[in-house]
């Protein structure tokens, strides 16, 4: 009797909570029509400005919600990592490690966590750390910079960093600049999240931001294409401080960036050509492996064409293969499944290895100036 | 001149005119004692008798030219020698403290850059500083004694005419010349003593023979390059100048010589400048082509930068004989030596000169370039791990050396393009077999 009385009033409860509980699950404002069969489910809470990252299969996510916490989206499980809270995040390429970036005073804490939680490297590193990448070979590209004040001025200094997470990291200067005091004061909070990086599909180029602040005008960040086998770059855009988000397609045959302020472009920076161009000033970005899908201030576009928008401040990660797309809106991330991409579930979207090693080779002589974009053009096929 | 350098040597004149006779009888009385040498020229001299004093020249700021602040360069001298100051300026001898090569504008390919080693930047205006990649080499003690005291010829009239003195027998003795114009790099004073000319000159009643300044000062000019045909580097001038030059020396030799004789000899002598720069020429390609395969060792890349171009491949007028690799050094005794005692020995009729000491160590020079080239690419290959003679260069490294050899000006921008074309190209399968 007693335990039918407790049973009575679990479910009367459970009757009373559920519909608020229903009430509050959090939803993606969608506008407009997604394509049919694509699913919004809400996946996890996070915080509204801390990192996130999707492993390349799209199958787990890393995110900050107090303190770090990876997540597997296929088996539900949830694991905390670390009570501490790192500035950036990325998965290897197999999912099986993820690397984060921490913040101590002027210096940076490189930890490697493995799937269960457990740090398995860590190094530190002089400066702030405005992004890290994983390369194929399973080392560490970290990318930091330094800020020194002077009383005529304040120096920045941008150095990328190459760790095999066994010995020290070798570092090699990317770029040094000159702010105005005031400019420095006011972006110091921000750069390291607006002076990030992209490590190209191929392996061998990196795409990053660095300031460009001459006296009387305007700040702005200049895009870079940097050779890494060269050391030679390409500038290939100024922009509006607030674009900080360019991308590399799957393929590395493609480059997307906005310029802030009224246009979102396309571009093959090798056969110097843009492919397109967007309406939107590109502050937020997201490229799908095969390029078929675009997320640019929330706004998503398929195969070239609006189909449908999220709000504008929400912000998108594509996984580097297949058709995962996560999109954090406010305080909550949610996972969008079911979108055309032109491309099989799970494919990898990379070149064959035959066809990377040629365009890498042509890509290393074109940043030495050895051919010129037209040969390049004439190399790939596509004059 | 231009009207604003006649008005100052006017008034350089005008200067001279009211200060010069006055002040000489100040300084007197205690440069006897101190310069007594210079006084004693000075008494000696047409100036002395011409009432030219020592204000004249020096000035009267006595600090000043105490402290070397008051030089008597050739724009002092120029304001009464007008005519000798504008045949100095205009000779190879006006441009000594600048390239020591003479003016380069009309040689064919020039590298126009150059011009700014001499000249303010677009403007014929020439620079006061010495833009000479080995003059900037060097300590400032060495470069006063091993350079200027020779180049300063440019802007000093008293390299050749003594300070104080004014005696014309100084400047009409070959050995005024050879104080300059002897040693390795270029001996033309020995070549001459040496020669049928000197020899005659020393041995046979006086007016037999000539002397230096008989062909290349004649009656007194102060161009002294009248009827040369050459750069001092070696390389020809432009046709046309060429040809007016040529016509002033046969000019010369026929006062002794019959015309037909004389043509005769010097395009015997062109034929000799021509044949030897073909072997400098070839000289110059193996060590460029060593420079494209980044064959050097060191790379220029990889030595102290050079003054002017710093880290490019220099083999023109302003190469290094110093922080070089081997087989440049043999190139700089090639050219800067043995280049230039061939032709020159040939223009001096020496016959020694032209054959042991010129050209035969030329032939020897383009024998050691090869074997230092063959070695620096065996090198290469051992370096390599790879067999002597093995085609080891891939498609990268031919096209890195095709695009040096267009940029050190190897290779037409058209010749590059087919050449990286067929580099580019699929393999093509071999039909002959």
């Amino acid at each position: 009797m007693a335990e039918g009385s407790r049973l009575l009033r679990g479910v009367a409860l459970a009757a009373l909570l559920l519909p608020s509980a229903w009430a509050a699950a959090p939803s993606l404002p969608v506008s407009g029509r997604l394509p049919a069969g694509a699913q919004v489910v809400a996946l996890a809470r996070v915080e509204a400005n801390g990192p996130l990252a999707v492993d390349a299969a799209g199958r787990k996510v890393a995110y900050l919600d107090g303190g770090l916490w990876s997540r597997d989206l296929v088996s539900g499980a949830t694991h905390t990592l670390t009570p501490d809270r790192p500035v950036h995040l990325v998965w290897s390429a197999d999912g099986e490690a993820l690397a984060a970036a921490f913040e101590q005073g002027g210096k940076s804490l490189i930890r490697v966590f493995d799937d269960r939680g457990r740090s398995t490297a860590e190094t530190t590193l002089p400066g702030r750390v405005s992004g890290l990448q994983w390369r194929a070979d399973g080392t560490l590209l970290v990318l930091t910079f330094t800020v020194e004040r002077f009383r005529f001025g304040t120096s920045m200094e941008q150095v990328l960093h190459h760790w095999d997470r066994k010995g020290e990291p070798t570092a090699r200067r990317l770029n040094g600049s000159t702010l105005m005091p005031k400019v420095a004061e006011q972006l110091e909070a921000s750069l390291a999240h607006m002076l990030g990086f992209a490590l190209s599909p191929l392996q061998d180029e990196i795409l990053y931001y660095r300031l460009y602040n001459p006296p009387a005008l305007t700040p702005q960040l200049r895009l870079v294409l940097y050779h890494l086998g060269s050391g030679r770059e390409r500038i290939l855009a100024d922009v509006a401080l607030a674009a900080v988000g360019a991308a590399f397609s799957g393929a590395g045959d493609r480059i997307l960036y906005g310029n802030g302020e009224q246009e979102t472009r396309l571009l093959d920076p090798w056969g110097d050509r843009v492919l397109a161009r967007y309406p939107v000033a590109g502050k937020r970005v997201a490229m799908s492996p095969s390029g078929g899908l675009l997320l640019l201030d929330g706004q998503l576009f398929i195969d070239g064409r609006l189909a449908a928008s999220f709000p504008a401040e929400s912000r998108g990660l594509f996984a580097a293969w297949g058709r995962a797309l996560l999109v954090q809106h406010g305080t909550h991330l949610f996972r969008v499944s079911g979108l055309p991409d032109g491309a099989p579930d799970g494919a990898i979207i990379p070149p064959m290895e035959a066809e990377a090693s040629r365009r890498r080779e042509l890509r290393k002589w074109l940043s030495e100036g050895l051919i010129t974009t037209e040969d390049y053009r004439l190399q790939e096929g596509k004059p | 001149m231009t009207l604003k350098a006649r008005r100052t040597v006017l008034f350089l004149a005008v200067l001279v005119l009211l200060t010069g006779a006055l002040s000489a009888e100040d300084c007197l009385p205690c440069h006897q004692q101190k310069t007594p040498a210079a006084v004693r020229q000075w008494e000696q001299s047409a100036h002395a008798k011409a009432r030219v004093g020592c204000a004249a020249c020096h000035g009267t700021d006595h600090a000043r030219i105490e402290k070397g602040q008051a030089p008597v360069d050739l724009k002092v001298c120029g304001a009464c020698h007008a005519k000798a100051l504008q045949q100095h300026q205009a000779s190879r001898h006006g441009l000594a403290l600048h390239t020591g090569w003479g003016c380069v504008r009309n040689l064919p390919d020039r590298n126009m850059d150059e011009c700014r080693f001499c000249h303010e930047a677009g403007t014929e205006t020439p620079k006061s500083t010495v833009q000479c990649a080995r003059f900037l080499k060097q300590s400032a003690a060495m470069g006063q004694v091993g350079c200027n005291a020779c180049h300063q010829v440019e802007a000093s009239c008293a390299s050749c005419h003594s300070n104080h003195g004014t005696d014309l027998k100084i400047v009409r003795d070959p050995n005024v010349c050879a104080t300059c114009h002897m040693g390795p790099d270029h001996p033309q004073w020995e070549m001459w003593q040496t020669s049928r000319h000197g020899t005659l000159f020393t041995s046979a009643p006086p007016g037999t023979a000539p002397s230096c300044q008989t062909c290349h000062m004649p009656k007194g000019s102060h161009d002294v390059s009248v009827g040369l045909t050459l750069t001092s580097g070696g390389d020809r001038l432009p046709q046309a100048l060429r040809t007016a030059r040529r016509a002033e020396m046969l000019g010369l030799c026929v006062t002794c010589h019959s015309a037909a004789f004389a043509k005769k000899e010097l395009e015997r002598d062109d034929a000799v400048q021509q044949d030897s720069l073909a072997i400098v020429k070839e000289a110059e390609r193996i060590v460029g082509d060593l420079a494209d395969h980044r064959l050097l060792d060191p790379m220029p890349d990889q030595r102290p930068p050079h003054p002017l171009r710093g880290k490019a491949l220099v083999l023109d007028s302003q190469m290094l004989y110093e922080d070089t690799s081997r087989i440049e050094r043999l190139l700089f005794k090639m050219k800067k030596y043995d280049f230039a005692k061939t032709i020159k020995g040939a223009y001096h009729n020496n016959p020694a000169y032209t054959h042991w000491y010129g050209n035969a160590e030329l032939k020897m020079d383009l024998v050691d370039i090869k074997a230092e080239a063959n070695r620096l690419r065996e090198r290469k290959a051992l370096l390599a791990g790879k067999p002597a003679g093995a085609a080891s260069e891939s498609v990268e490294e031919r096209l890195r050396a095709l695009k040096a050899k267009l940029d050190r000006g190897g290779l037409s921008p058209e010749e590059y393009q087919q050449e990286k074309a067929r580099l580019l190209a699929p393999a093509q399968p071999d039909k002959r077999d």
